[in-house]
């Protein structure tokens, strides 16, 4: 099936099969290997993208579902500079091993775009659905607590 | 296989039409997805109704609410008509998944999936809700959520018909969902309790499974009789299965937390 999927700000033009995933799109047709497919069962949030402003689990939703749609991946949000929640991972010690870091921060970043100023309940419950088995989450959360004040300043 | 779009109820059943018994209905694909995934050999016909108008309705009308079947989980938690007439499905969707799920999970992919866990079916048969079922010619009927599934994973829906929407009477009373799973958070129910017109338990059988006794205690002075009335029910309703040492007890906890959330909403 043909779809137009607007990837990080491009129009794309894709034809996908059936049963293809976001996550196989995004990965091995548009080479944005940020997206991590961890446990394929929508679970560790390794593969979160932004789908019209709402964090998704890409290994869960079907590509050509995706006709029409605005995907964002971590390849998306930085500009000149890294993105504020980017550099507030970097700051507080947030990245270990890396492998969760671009869902963690899209899951993120979709709160924040949402509710800017959240409390760390808000920011806890956010980032149920992803997993880091390095961090402990603590510095997680500081950092995504920090962004949310970066952005607010910038 | 095929993928399609089906964005109006008579594209829907154009394509049901077409593909009579070969047609998989995908809305969130939270469920579904993984199953392809992991059955590669099975080559279905995918209709996409994520985004079909008249399954993403959230509607009071005369006397019962609306809520159409692609309703994710994320928006019945943030609705306020939902919050005031469907409380336990408003709890039940907020403790179900994790934020990325209940961004694509809907109501009727819960229902339809036939889960024995499923939180939206436990809190739809305490509500008292009817499913709104369409057939490919557009014949109409209403069935009790409860009779919908017949077996884990089984429902009477078959090929040729669909959900179209949920109906929700008014005047349910005080209404909540609990449950207990291996985690707080992104945990599939291991047994959920839901109160509205009636008291279920949830996780427990392929259907949700009434507390009759227990409900007629909770309005009663004595915390503990209503407690060991549902651990009556469980025991009725798996008295030979391996997990009734635990559920027993566990049911206890989720009584004890609807015991204190009802003094709470009552005072």
């Amino acid at each position: 099936m043909k779809i137009s999927i607007t990837v990080n700000g491009r129009l794309h033009e894709a034809d996908v099969a059936p049963t293809t995933r976001l996550v196989d799109l995004l990965r091995n047709g548009l080479g944005l290997t940020s997206v991590k497919e961890g446990c394929s069962e929508g679970e560790c949030g390794a593969c979160t993208v932004i789908v019209d402003g709402k964090a998704v689990t890409s290994c869960t939703t079907l590509a050509f579902q995706m006709d029409g749609k605005s995907v964002t991946t971590l390849e998306g949000i930085a500009e000149e500079t890294l993105h504020p929640l980017q550099q507030a991972f970097i700051d507080h010690d947030a990245v270990q091993c890396g492998f969760c870091t671009p869902g963690m921060i899209l899951s993120a970043k979709a709160l924040l775009d949402a509710n800017p100023h959240p409390t760390r309940d808000e920011v806890c419950r956010a980032l149920e659905g992803n997993l880091c088995r390095c961090t402990g989450y603590l510095p997680i959360v500081e950092a995504v607590l920090d962004g949310a004040e970066r952005l607010s300043r910038s | 296989m095929t993928a399609a779009v089906a964005r109006t109820l008579e594209e829907l059943r154009a394509r049901l039409a077409e593909g009579r018994g070969k047609a998989c209905l995908i809305a969130g694909g939270t469920d579904l997805v993984l199953h392809l995934h992991e059955h590669p050999d099975e080559e279905p016909d995918l209709i996409d109704i994520s985004s079909l108008e008249a399954m993403r309705i959230l509607e009071k009308h005369p006397g019962e609410t609306l809520v159409g079947a692609a309703v994710t989980f994320a928006e019945i938690e943030a609705s306020p008509l939902l919050q005031e007439k469907a409380q336990a499905l408003v709890m039940a969707a907020a403790s179900m998944g994790s934020t990325q799920i209940r961004n694509r999970a809907t109501l009727g992919g819960n229902v339809a999936n036939a889960s024995a866990a499923a939180d939206g079916t436990a809190a739809l048969c305490a509500l008292d809700a009817q499913a709104l079922v369409e057939d490919y010619q557009g014949r109409q009927e209403r069935l009790p959520v409860g009779a919908l599934v017949t077996a884990p994973g089984k429902t009477v829906l078959g090929p040729d018909r669909f959900l179209l929407a949920f109906a929700i009477p008014d005047g349910t009373g005080p209404s909540a969902f609990f449950k207990v799973g291996s985690r707080r958070a992104v945990a599939i129910s291991k047994l959920s309790l839901a109160l509205g017109r009636h008291l279920v338990l949830g996780s427990l059988a392929p259907s949700p499974v009434r507390a009759e006794k227990a409900q007629a205690l909770l309005a009663g002075p004595s915390r503990e009789a209503f407690l060991d009335a549902l651990t009556e029910a469980v025991e009725r309703a798996i008295p030979t299965r391996a997990s009734l040492a635990y559920k027993r007890v566990a049911v206890r906890g989720l009584g004890d937390d609807l015991w204190r959330h009802l003094k709470e909403v009552r005072s």
